[in-house]
C-alpha cells in the first residue's frame, strides 16, 4: 500500500477519534470515508486493522474503546464481509468484551456483524457462551446493556427457527443472564419483547418458571418519564409490554393467574387496573384447556367487584361502560374492565368445548340466578350487567345464558306468593332491560346473523312483551318512574332488529301512543315522545303507520275544521301536535308523509275562519321540520321543489295577496316564515336546479311572466316592486339568499339594483325596507363582477352626497342604509372598495347630527344577519379551492377572514377616535362596544387590552345594549387576560356591583352578565384570591339586594356568585 | 371526619327522578305570540329607522332615525316578576353534598320539593319564611344536624333577609326530634357552630357541589 494512502487512513481513523463525543457529524463523515476505501477495495480490511492496531491495543481506555468504535462504525458500511472476515472479526470483538471499556462498542459491533449476509450459525453458540461467560451486566450503565438486548434480538431475528432446533435451552439461558436485575425502561422494553418472543415460540417447558419469574418480577410496573425523556417512553409502553409477556404462554398460568389475583386485593386502584388488564389479556391469549383450569377461581375472585358495586343508575350497558369508563374516581373504572374480563372468559369456549362453557354459564348462572329470582334485591341489577356482558361475548353464548338465565329473571311473573309491587316491576324490567343489550350489542351492531328457530330470545318474547304492557297498561299515571322506565324500553326492545315482528311492533308503538295521547303527566310525556322519537329514527313505518295518523287526526280536517281537544293537557292546543309531529319527524320517510298532510291541513285551515296564529304555527312545523331535516344524512329536498313547494307557494301566496277573506291576508309574518320553509326546501336541493328555481320565481315576483311555478295561477300577477305587491319581498330575498350564486339572473344587475333602490326611496315600511335592502345586499354580494364596478361607485358617491350634503335627517339616514347594506355585501367578499367607504363611515361618527344612527351603521356591517348564512355543498364553485371537492359555499360570496380583517382594520380606528376625547368619544365608545360582540373571541383576544379601559368607561352609559356588550368582551378579557383585570379591580368591582343592584334600572341581560364577570374573577386562578380578598366582604354584602331582585335567573346567579366569595380562602387552602 | 359511616347503603334516587322546573311542554304555548313578535324584533333591529307615532303627518318624515343612546325607553316594559317559590328553594339546597356519601341531599331524598313551603308577602318591608322539612335517611342519624345546618348555611346566604328561615325534621323521622328543631333554630347556637373552623370546612365542603 502506497504511503500517502496509509497516511491519509491514518489521518482519517485519527480525525474520527478526536470527533469521539465532540461531533456526530465528523464521527459519520470519517468512518463513511474509510468504508469507502474498503468498499472499493483500495485498502484491505487487514491492512485497515493493522493500521488501526495501535490504537487497540492503547492502554489510554478512552483511544482503545474509540478505535474499537472506529472500527465498528466503519465495519456498519461495508457489505458484505467475506466469511472469513467476519469469524474473525467476531472472535476479536468477543475478546474485547471484557475488556470493560469497550464492552460497549464489542456487543455493537456484535450486533452489527450478526446483522450481516453471510453470517453463520456457527459462530452463535460462541457468542451466547462467551456473553454468559464474560459479559457482566452489573458491571455496566444501562447503554451498554442496551446493546446486549439488542444483540439477542439480532440473534433471534436472523436465526429464529435454527435456535429453537439447536439452542432453545442456551439461547433462554443467555437471555435470563442478560435480563437479571435490567431497570432501565428502554432495555426493560427490549427484554419484555424477548421474552414475549421466546415465550411464545420457544419450548420453555423446563424454564417457564425462570422465564415468568424475569418478567413478573416488574409487576405491577410503575414508571414516570422523566423530565425531557429521549427515548419518549411511556407508563403505558412498559405495562402492555409486560401484559404481553405474561400472557405470552399458557405454562405461566399456574403461576400467573393466582399471583394476580392475590394482587387484585391492592388498596390501589392503579395497581388494580392494570392487574384486570392483565387478567384480561391471559384470557384472551391463554389456551382453552387453560381457561377451562382457571375460569372459577378467576370467576371467584371478581364476581364481588361487581355484585358490591353501588352500580350507577344508567338505562343501558352502553351507558353503563361509558359511565365508568370516563368516571374521575379510578375505582370506578375497575367495573368495565370486570365485565370484560367476565366477557372474554365466555368468549374462550369454542364449539368443541361445549361441556366446559356450560360449566362455566352454570355456575355463572346458578350462583346470580338466586338474586334475580327476586326482581328488587340489592343484587339483582348487578346480576343482570354481569350476565348481560356474558352474553354478548357471542352468539353461542348468548343463546346459553339467555335460555338459562331468563327463567330466573322472569320468575317472579308467575310468582304469586309473594305481593307484585311497583318497585319489583320496576326493577325485573331494569333487569331484563340489561340483558336485552347483549342481544343489541351482538345482533344490531355486529350484525351476527338472527336466526328465529336457534335465537333464545326468541322463546321469551311475549313473556317480556306481556311484563312491559302489563306495566305501561296496568299502572296508575302518578307511578311516574315505572311508566317512564317501561317507555324507555320498549323503545329499546322495538328497534331490536328482527326480534320483533310487525303487529307486535304496532302494539308496542300503539301503547306508546296512547301514552303519548292520555298521560298528561309532563314526564311520562316527554319520554314517551323521546321513546317514540328513538323508534322513529330505526323504524320509521311504525311511526308513519301508527302514530302519526292518531297525531294528525287531532288536528283540523274538511269535516270538522276544528282541533280535536285532546284530554291530555300536555297537548291540549295545535301548537303542542305540531311540537310532537315535529319531534317526531326523525328522517325523510316520515318527513315525505308529514310535508304532504300539514299541507292539506293547511288548505283546510285557510278556508276556514281560523285565527292568523294558527296558520303561522303550521307554518312553523313546517319550518323546524325541514330545518331538523338538514341534519339527516344524505338528505335531499329535490322532490320537495316539485310535488311540495307549487301548491304551498300557491296557498300561501293566494291567502297573502289575493284572498281579503283568508285569515293570513297581508300577513308580513306567515310570509317570512314561508319564506324560510322555501330557503330551506331550495338550498337542500341539487345545485343544478337553481337556476330553473331562480328563474321560475323571477318569473313570477319580477317579471310577471306568468305562474309556471305555482300549481294554479294567481288570479292577479305579483311585482315585488311595485305599490300593494311589496310585501312580497320576504320571499324575493329568502330566494336570493338561497340560491347558487352561479346562476344568472334573468334581468341585468344594474336594472334590478334600481328597481330595488328605487323601490327603496318611496317605501316608508320598516320591515319590507329591511327586506329590499337585503336584496340588493345579496345583489351586491351574488350577482355583481367587475363590470358593475363603475355603476357602484356612481351610486355609492350619490349616497355619500346625500348623506354629508342633505338637511333632512330622515334623507341622510336613509341614504346611510342604502351606503351600508350595499358596503356590507362587499365586505363580506373583502372587496377593495368597501375599504374606501369604511374611512369614510369612520368620518361620519365625527358628525355630531349622525352621532346616534352611526354607531349603528358599524353593527349592521358586521351583524350576523340570516339571509348571508352560508350554506355548503360539495361541488359547489369556489374560488378559494378551485379543484377541492370539498363542500364549499355556494349561496353567498364570503371570505373566510373577512371578520378578521374588517376587526383588525377598525378597532385601532375606534380606539383612537375614543382616546381623542371631545365630544365624539361616546360615539366611538358606542360603535365599539355595539360590534365587539360580533368578534370571535380570537379576533378580539389581541386587541383586548387596548379596548377594555375603553369597555369600562362604557359600563357608564346608560343603554342596556351598550352595557351588555361591553360585559361580554369584559367576561373574556377577565378570562384571557388576568394581569391586565388585576390592575383594575379598584375600579371594575365597585362598577359591576353597581350594574348588578336590583333598583338600578337595567335589564336582566346586563345584570347576569355583571354577575357572569364578577364570578369570572374568582375562577381565574391567575386572578388568584390574594388580589380579591380586600373586596371579598365588599362583593358579598353589596350582592345581598341583588338576591331579591324580580328574576330569577338573576337571583341564582347572585346566590352562586356569592357562594364564590364565601368561600374564596377556603378553596384555595387546600 | 370519622371512619365510620352511619348509613352505610341509602336508598338513591336517579337524577332524571328530581323534580325540576319543566317548561318546554307546559308553558311554550304561551309564548306563541311572543316568539312571532320576537322574529319580527330581530329584523327591525338593524333598521336605522323607526317608524314615527303619527301616519298622517309629514310624509317623508313617517319615518325617523332612532335616539340610539335613549336611557332604557324599552328595557322597562313589563319585567314579568318570578315569585320565590318552593321549586327555587329546592334548586338551592337539593345540591348540597351529603357529608358521607358522594351524593346530593337531593339524591337521598332528605329535600323534598313537597315538604318546601314558602310564605312570601311579596312586600320588601313584610317578613316572609321558609318551611324546610328534612327526612334523615335513617332515624337514629347523628349528622341530621350537620345537613341542617348546611342547608341553613345555603340558604342564608342565597336567600334576601327579609324571608326568615326554618328547618324542621319531619314528623317521626327522627328519634331525637324536638332536640334537632331546637339545635337547628337556636339562632345563638347557628352562629356558635359558624365560628367553629373544624364545622365550617366540612359544610364547605358539603356546599362545594352547589355552583
Amino acid at each position: 500500500m502506497a504511503e500517502d494512502k496509509q497516511s491519509l487512513i491514518r489521518s482519517l481513523i485519527s480525525q474520527y477519534i478526536v470527533s469521539v463525543d465532540v461531533s456526530d457529524i465528523e464521527l459519520e463523515a470519517s468512518s463513511k470515508s474509510l468504508a469507502e476505501y474498503l468498499q472499493s477495495g483500495e485498502i484491505s480490511l487487514l491492512e485497515f486493522i493493522k493500521l488501526l492496531g495501535p490504537h487497540l491495543t492503547d492502554d489510554g481506555d478512552k483511544l482503545r474503546s474509540s478505535s474499537v468504535s472506529c472500527l465498528v462504525d466503519t465495519l456498519r458500511l461495508v457489505s458484505p464481509l467475506k466469511r472469513n472476515d467476519l469469524s474473525v472479526l467476531t472472535d476479536f470483538l468477543l475478546s474485547k468484551l471484557t475488556d470493560e471499556p469497550c464492552t460497549l462498542e464489542a456487543l455493537r459491533g456484535l450486533t452489527i456483524l450478526v446483522g450481516k449476509p453471510g453470517f453463520q450459525f456457527a459462530q452463535v453458540a460462541n457468542i451466547l457462551n462467551s456473553v454468559r461467560d464474560h459479559y457482566d451486566s452489573k458491571k455496566h450503565l444501562a447503554k451498554v446493556r442496551y446493546w446486549s438486548f439488542e444483540l439477542l434480538k439480532a440473534i433471534l431475528t436472523k436465526f429464529e427457527d435454527q435456535l429453537i432446533v439447536a439452542l432453545n435451552d442456551e439461547f433462554i439461558d443467555s437471555f435470563l443472564y442478560i435480563s437479571a436485575n435490567e431497570k432501565d425502561p428502554r432495555n426493560l422494553i427490549l427484554s419484555f419483547g424477548l421474552n414475549t418472543h421466546i415465550s411464545s415460540k420457544f419450548d420453555i417447558e423446563t424454564k417457564s418458571a425462570d422465564l415468568f419469574d424475569a418478567a413478573f418480577c416488574y409487576f405491577p410496573i410503575s414508571f414516570k418519564p422523566p423530565a425531557n425523556d429521549p427515548y419518549k417512553i411511556t407508563p403505558e409502553q412498559l405495562k402492555e409490554a409486560l401484559r404481553s409477556v405474561i400472557a405470552a404462554n399458557s405454562a405461566f398460568a399456574k403461576d400467573a393467574l393466582p399471583s394476580l389475583i392475590e394482587k387484585l386485593s391492592s388498596t390501589a386502584p392503579s395497581v388494580k387496573l392494570d392487574t384486570l388488564e392483565t387478567i384480561n389479556r391471559c384470557v384472551l391469549s391463554y389456551d382453552e384447556a387453560t381457561i377451562e383450569e382457571y375460569w372459577l377461581s378467576v370467576w371467584n375472585s371478581l364476581k364481588f367487584e361487581i355484585l358490591h358495586a353501588e352500580v350507577a343508575s344508567v338505562n343501558s350497558m352502553d351507558d353503563l361502560i361509558q359511565y365508568y369508563t370516563n368516571a374521575e374516581n379510578e375505582e370506578e373504572k375497575v367495573i368495565p374492565l370486570v365485565l370484560t374480563v367476565f366477557k372474554s372468559l365466555g368468549g374462550r369456549f369454542s364449539g368443541q368445548n361445549e361441556a366446559g362453557l356450560r360449566d362455566y354459564i352454570s355456575v355463572v348462572v346458578n350462583e346470580l340466578g338466586k338474586f334475580l329470582t327476586t326482581p328488587d334485591h340489592k343484587q339483582a341489577k348487578q346480576s343482570a350487567i354481569i350476565l348481560s356482558a356474558i352474553a354478548s361475548a357471542n352468539v353461542h353464548v348468548f343463546n346459553l345464558v339467555i335460555s338459562t338465565s331468563f327463567p330466573f329473571l322472569l320468575q317472579a311473573l308467575e310468582d304469586d306468593a309473594s305481593p307484585w309491587t311497583i318497585s319489583k316491576q320496576r326493577s325485573m324490567i331494569t333487569n331484563v332491560s340489561f340483558v336485552l343489550d347483549s342481544y343489541d350489542s351482538l345482533f344490531t351492531k355486529q350484525s351476527n346473523v338472527i336466526d328465529p328457530e336457534t335465537n333464545a330470545l326468541f322463546q321469551y318474547k311475549s313473556e317480556i312483551l306481556m311484563l312491559l304492557t302489563r306495566s305501561l297498561g296496568a299502572s296508575l299515571k302518578v307511578e311516574v318512574s315505572l311508566r317512564c322506565l317501561a317507555i324507555k324500553t320498549i323503545g329499546k326492545i322495538v328497534n331490536l332488529k328482527s326480534l320483533l315482528n310487525l303487529e307486535e311492533g304496532k302494539l308496542l308503538v300503539q301503547s306508546l301512543t296512547e301514552v303519548l295521547l292520555e298521560d298528561d303527566n309532563p314526564n311520562t310525556f316527554g319520554v314517551a315522545v323521546g321513546g317514540l322519537k328513538e323508534v322513529a329514527r330505526i323504524r320509521p313505518s311504525l311511526i308513519v303507520e301508527v302514530t302519526l295518523p292518531q297525531l294528525l287526526a287531532l288536528l283540523p280536517d274538511e269535516e270538522t275544521t276544528k282541533f280535536q281537544a285532546s284530554s291530555n293537557k300536555c297537548i291540549d292546543n295545535e301548537t303542542k301536535v305540531l311540537q310532537v309531529i315535529a319531534e317526531i319527524s326523525e328522517n325523510k320517510e316520515i318527513l315525505d308523509v308529514v310535508m304532504i298532510r300539514i299541507l292539506s291541513k293547511m288548505s283546510v285551515l285557510l278556508k276556514s275562519s281560523t285565527s292568523v296564529s294558527d296558520v303561522r304555527a303550521i307554518l312553523k312545523a313546517l319550518e323546524t321540520i325541514l330545518k331538523k331535516s338538514e341534519a339527516f344524512p344524505g338528505m335531499s329536498t329535490n322532490d320537495y321543489l316539485r310535488k311540495f313547494i307549487p301548491q304551498f307557494l300557491y296557498l300561501v301566496l293566494d291567502g297573502i295577496f289575493i284572498n281579503s277573506s283568508s285569515p293570513i291576508y297581508h300577513d308580513n309574518i306567515s310570509l317570512e316564515i314561508a319564506g324560510t320553509v322555501v330557503k330551506v326546501i331550495i338550498t337542500g336541493s341539487d345545485l343544478t336546479l337553481h337556476q330553473k328555481v331562480l328563474d321560475e320565481f323571477m318569473d313570477l315576483l319580477v317579471l310577471k311572466k306568468g305562474f309556471s311555478l305555482l300549481s294554479k295561477p294567481l288570479s292577479s300577477p305579483i311585482d315585488v316592486f311595485a305599490k300593494g305587491n311589496e310585501s312580497a319581498a320576504p320571499l324575493l330575498s329568502k330566494v336570493f339568499a338561497a340560491t347558487d350564486k352561479a346562476t344568472t339572473l334573468p334581468l341585468t344587475t344594474t336594472d334590478l339594483s334600481d328597481r330595488v333602490i328605487s323601490a327603496l326611496e318611496t317605501e316608508t315600511d320598516i320591515f319590507t325596507r329591511q327586506c329590499y335592502l337585503q336584496i340588493l345586499s345579496l345583489v351586491i354580494n351574488k350577482w355583481f363582477d367587475s363590470n358593475d364596478d363603475d355603476y357602484l361607485r356612481l351610486k355609492c358617491t350619490s349616497f355619500m352626497s346625500t348623506i354629508s350634503g342633505s338637511e333632512d335627517l330622515a334623507q341622510r339616514s336613509k341614504h346611510l342604509e342604502l351606503l351600508v347594506w350595499s358596503t356590507k355585501a362587499l365586505v363580506m367578499k373583502n372587496d377593495k372598495y368597501a375599504h374606501e367607504i369604511l374611512e369614510y363611515l369612520v368620518s361620519l361618527l365625527e358628525v355630531p347630527e349622525l352621532a346616534n344612527v352611526a354607531p349603528k351603521a358599524f353593527e349592521i356591517l358586521v351583524a350576523d344577519v340570516e339571509c348571508f348564512d352560508a350554506y355548503k355543498k360539495a361541488g359547489a364553485t369556489s374560488k378559494a379551492l378551485p379543484f377541492a371537492k370539498k363542500a364549499a359555499v355556494f349561496n353567498i360570496s364570503t371570505s373566510p377572514l373577512y371578520k378578521q380583517r374588517f376587526f383588525n382594520t377598525l378597532i385601532p380606528k375606534l380606539i383612537a377616535g375614543s382616546n381623542r376625547g371631545g365630544d365624539q368619544k361616546r360615539t366611538f365608545l358606542i360603535t365599539l362596544s355595539l360590534i365587539a360582540k360580533y368578534a370571535d373571541k380570537a379576533i378580539i383576544v389581541p386587541h383586548l387590552e387596548e379596548i377594555t379601559p375603553l369597555l369600562l368607561q362604557s359600563l357608564e352609559i346608560p343603554n342596556d345594549k351598550i352595557r351588555s356588550s361591553s360585559l361580554v368582551i369584559l367576561e373574556i378579557a377577565i378570562a384571557e387576560y388576568p394581569a391586565l383585570i388585576k390592575k383594575q379591580l379598584q375600579t371594575l368591582i365597585p362598577r359591576l356591583l353597581d350594574l348588578a343592584q336590583p333598583d338600578t334600572h337595567t335589564g336582566e341581560e346586563v345584570k347576569i352578565n355583571t354577575l357572569k364577570c364578577l364570578l369570572g374573577l374568582t375562577i381565574n386562578e391567575k386572578i388568584g384570591f390574594v388580589a380579591l380578598m380586600p373586596y371579598k366582604t365588599g362583593v358579598i354584602r353589596n350582592l345581598l339586594p341583588t338576591l331579591d331582585d324580580k328574576r330569577r335567573s338573576v337571583r341564582k346567579m347572585a346566590s352562586d356568585c356569592r357562594q364564590q366569595y364565601y368561600e374564596l380562602a377556603q378553596g384555595s387552602e387546600s | 371526619m370519622s371512619g365510620d359511616i352511619i348509613n352505610a347503603n341509602p336508598t338513591v334516587l336517579d337524577v332524571s327522578q328530581l323534580p325540576t322546573r319543566r317548561e318546554k311542554y307546559t308553558k311554550e304555548s304561551a309564548k306563541g305570540g311572543q316568539s312571532d313578535i320576537l322574529l319580527l324584533n330581530n329584523l327591525l333591529s338593524l333598521s336605522l329607522l323607526t317608524p314615527s307615532g303619527d301616519l298622517n303627518e309629514n310624509k317623508a318624515g313617517q319615518v325617523t332615525p332612532p335616539e340610539l343612546t335613549d336611557d332604557e325607553t324599552e328595557a322597562e316594559e313589563e319585567e314579568a316578576e318570578d315569585p320565590i317559590d318552593a321549586q327555587e328553594i329546592y334548586d338551592l339546597i337539593s345540591s348540597i353534598s351529603d357529608p358521607e356519601h358522594p351524593l346530593t341531599l337531593g339524591q337521598l331524598a332528605v329535600v323534598n320539593l313537597n315538604d318546601i313551603t314558602v310564605t312570601d308577602p311579596r312586600d320588601p318591608t313584610k317578613i316572609g319564611e321558609v318551611l324546610i322539612k328534612i327526612t334523615p335517611t335513617i332515624t337514629h342519624c347523628s349528622l341530621a344536624t350537620l345537613i341542617g345546618l348546611g342547608i341553613r348555611v345555603r340558604l342564608e346566604r342565597s336567600l334576601p333577609p327579609r324571608l326568615r328561615i326554618k328547618i324542621l325534621l319531619k314528623e317521626g323521622s327522627h328519634q331525637s326530634e324536638n332536640q334537632v328543631n331546637k339545635q337547628l333554630n337556636d339562632k345563638e347556637r347557628v352562629c356558635a357552630a359558624c365560628e367553629n373552623e373544624q364545622l365550617l370546612k366540612v359544610i364547605t365542603h358539603m356546599l362545594s357541589t352547589c355552583i
